[in-house]
């Protein structure tokens, strides 16, 4: 696919990053397997088992590792224009001195978020 | 209100019947409505009537997701598990829904990105491009038709549920009995036929937000009503260590033992796997508009997995509460649990409010699902084996005839059958549908595995799954199917018959690829570039021909 230079399978991503978003992932997945580390009643918060308040806990936790993931992976593997073809993506070099027409509408990586 | 004691004395509950039928209505015609809201110029196409014009942005998605993941079988099932068994029957389904957002996060962007590029509407159409086995991708079609079915007849269940409490549907004759379900069925057929998944779209905004209020306000305020938490959990640990679960012989759970780690691990990590595996869980994904919405939603969505938990907990504060869900016809019922707590607890209009939330939590998903299965119908058995050249307008208009016939089914399936029948269907589509995992998880990222030994893994884990289900007897009745759990092989503890059966699927599928690539038998055509795994809106789309009906030029 990438024959050239300048055009790439995938886009260009750093992979330290991508590990780092896969780590972050990975944590409340084996967290919660351990059901033994988490299995009893005390120490009770409000009232509430430690096996109950605990898991309550990974709620909140998951969700700011997964939206954390999700920054990390943006900035990881930002979003480059494909080819008119669409079989391959040029890096921002590429895109910035060819004046790729057709493809040239860049969405923003969040182009979902308002 | 705790003068009336349980519905069948109280008969019907006036007020709670009329806020109930009040906000059906206005969701009956928020639903006709939705067929006008982001109109596109023609319906007729799946892209449009089936997936909401793929258009849906984070807050939608995530209402639809929210919606359609958390049925309103699980809002009256978790609890009353939680009450009849416990911590294992019950409260997996916290760390089910924990865990299930890094997963996805993980794969379904790329399946969003191949699914945009190549106007893939249905897991199976994405197995068939990428294997290039038609078999293949009618074994995936296939189980996920099969294991939605019992999965939208359940939330009638729900619905059911909430009728029963109010004093509704215990008549003797046929009329007096179905009828109000009945009525609720045609109206959301119909909604869902004119405006397809726009519908359940809109109508989520009003159901989460019901379910909302509902929760919030009912775990501040009936744990002071029966003495606090200390005395709900101290209730609970009570009855669940002096009582066994009949069906099992085992001792119910307050806090899983030892022997109970390897079950509640397995059954959280089985069904957080099989979740996106179900097609109603992709047609939701498939109608967001960008790459990462649904990874942006993977950390918005916990706040759902977080009121499951408050939900599973209120099983708890029934039994506190001395709660006796006792059924139209003098059973106990462990279904109505959760609706009598809030019938006996709450003032009457907070109840209704209460019991409009499961109601409207019923139509949602069962909108989705339906329009899922019939999406999954039309395009992986009608056009792949019946009429190859349909066009969009004939695909379209056989999904929304699909999509009728789908709930007339659940509707008979409910209404002349035992209710267990549905339940254990159920139980055997969670299993089946995680046998689905590997061709299309395992595809999105290679194609080391070999299409046929795909299929043959496929087979195993289904037929070890259902003859594993079977074999769970239940101990009191001697009926097949009693539960999820059993006995794993090597490990020797309880667990998820899914996983075990995933796991067979996956050895039987590597051996297989090993052999047929010893033999040299032929490989599928790929019609994916790697290129199409990272495509975001705005990419140029594979099939330039079928471009919406709303666009005039390809969106390139």
């Amino acid at each position: 696919m990438s024959t050239t230079p300048h055009r790439h399978s995938a886009p260009p991503a750093n992979k330290g990053l991508l590990a780092v978003a896969g780590v972050l992932l990975a944590l409340p997945i084996i967290a919660l397997l351990l059901v033994g580390t988490y299995a009893k009643d005390e120490p009770r918060l409000g009232g509430f088992p430690f096996f109950i308040w605990y898991q309550f806990l990974w709620v909140a936790i998951t969700s700011v590792l997964t939206y954390t993931a999700y920054r990390i992976v943006l900035k990881a593997r930002p979003h480059v224009p494909m080819t008119p073809e669409g079989d391959a993506f040029l890096d921002r070099d590429a895109a910035g001195t060819t004046g790729t027409t057709g493809t040239g509408d860049d969405v923003a990586p969040e182009g979902d978020a308002r | 209100m705790s003068a009336l004691a349980t519905a069948n004395e109280a008969g019907v509950n006036g007020v709670a019947l009329a806020v109930l039928i009040f906000f059906f209505v206005v969701v009956a015609m928020a639903g006709f409505w939705a067929a006008r809201w982001r109109r596109p110029t023609s319906m007729e196409s799946l892209d449009e009537w089936g997936l909401g014009g793929r258009s849906f942005g984070t807050w939608i998605t995530w209402f639809l997701l929210g919606g359609d993941l958390y049925t309103a079988y699980t809002f009256v099932a978790v609890p009353a598990a939680m009450w009849a068994f416990g911590a294992v029957n019950g409260f997996f389904a916290v760390p089910y829904t924990i865990i299930l957002y890094p997963i996805i996060f993980i794969f379904m962007s790329r399946l969003w990105s191949v699914s945009h590029r190549h106007g893939y509407v249905t897991p199976a159409d994405f197995v068939e491009g990428r294997s290039g086995s038609r078999g293949l991708s009618l074994a995936v079609a296939v189980t996920g038709f099969l294991a939605t079915m019992p999965y939208i007849a359940l939330q009638l269940v729900g619905i059911q549920a909430v009728l029963e409490v109010v004093g509704v549907g215990g008549g003797g004759n046929w009329v007096a009995k179905d009828l109000p379900l009945f009525i609720a069925f045609l109206v959301l057929a119909l909604y869902t036929y004119t405006s397809g998944l726009r519908a359940p779209a809109i109508i989520a905004f009003v159901k989460d937000i019901l379910i909302y209020i509902v929760i919030i306000v009912a775990v501040i305020y009936l744990p002071s009503k029966v003495g606090g938490w200390g005395h709900v959990f101290d209730a609970a640990e009570n009855k669940m260590t002096t009582t066994t679960n009949a069906a099992t012989g085992k001792p119910n759970v307050f806090i899983p033992g030892p022997g109970a780690y390897w079950a509640y691990a397995t059954l959280a990590l089985g069904s957080a796997m099989a979740l996106f595996m179900y097609p109603h869980s992709i047609t939701a994904t498939l109608s967001a508009k960008s790459r990462n919405t649904i990874r942006k939603n993977a950390s918005i969505l916990p706040a759902y997995s977080f009121l499951l938990g408050l939900l599973a907990l209120l099983g708890w504060v029934a039994i506190a509460a001395g709660t006796k869900p006792v059924g139209l016809d003098g059973k106990v019922n462990g279904q109505l649990v959760i609706p009598q707590l809030f019938e006996d607890m709450f003032p009457s209009w907070f109840a209704g409010v209460a019991f409009a939330a499961i109601a409207i939590g019923a139509l949602v998903p069962a909108a989705i699902m339906s329009i899922a299965a019939a999406n999954t119908f039309t395009r992986n058995i009608y056009k792949a084996w019946i009429k190859p050249d349909a066009t969009t307008k004939q695909e379209a208009q056989v999904s929304k005839i699909t999509s009728l016939v789908v709930k007339a089914f659940a509707l008979i399936f409910v209404l002349t059958l035992d209710k267990s029948n549905a339940i254990n269907f159920q139980l055997l589509g969670g299993i089946w549908i995680l046998q689905t995992f590997p061709a299309l998880v395992f595809y999105l990222y290679t194609r080391w595995f070999h299409r046929w030994a795909l299929l043959a893994g496929w087979a195993v884990g289904m037929v070890y799954g259902t003859v594993a289900a079977y074999n769970v007897t239940n101990q009191a009745t001697g009926a097949p199917f009693a539960g999820s759990v059993a006995n794993m092989p090597v490990i020797g503890q309880l667990g998820y018959i899914a996983v075990t059966a995933f796991a067979f699927n996956v050895v039987a599928a590597a051996v297989l690829t090993l052999v047929l690539r010893a033999v040299k038998a032929p490989e599928g055509t790929d019609s994916t570039v790697p290129a199409d795994y990272f495509a975001d809106a705005g990419d140029p789309r594979v099939q330039k021909l079928e471009v919406g009906p709303h666009e005039t030029t390809p969106s390139a």
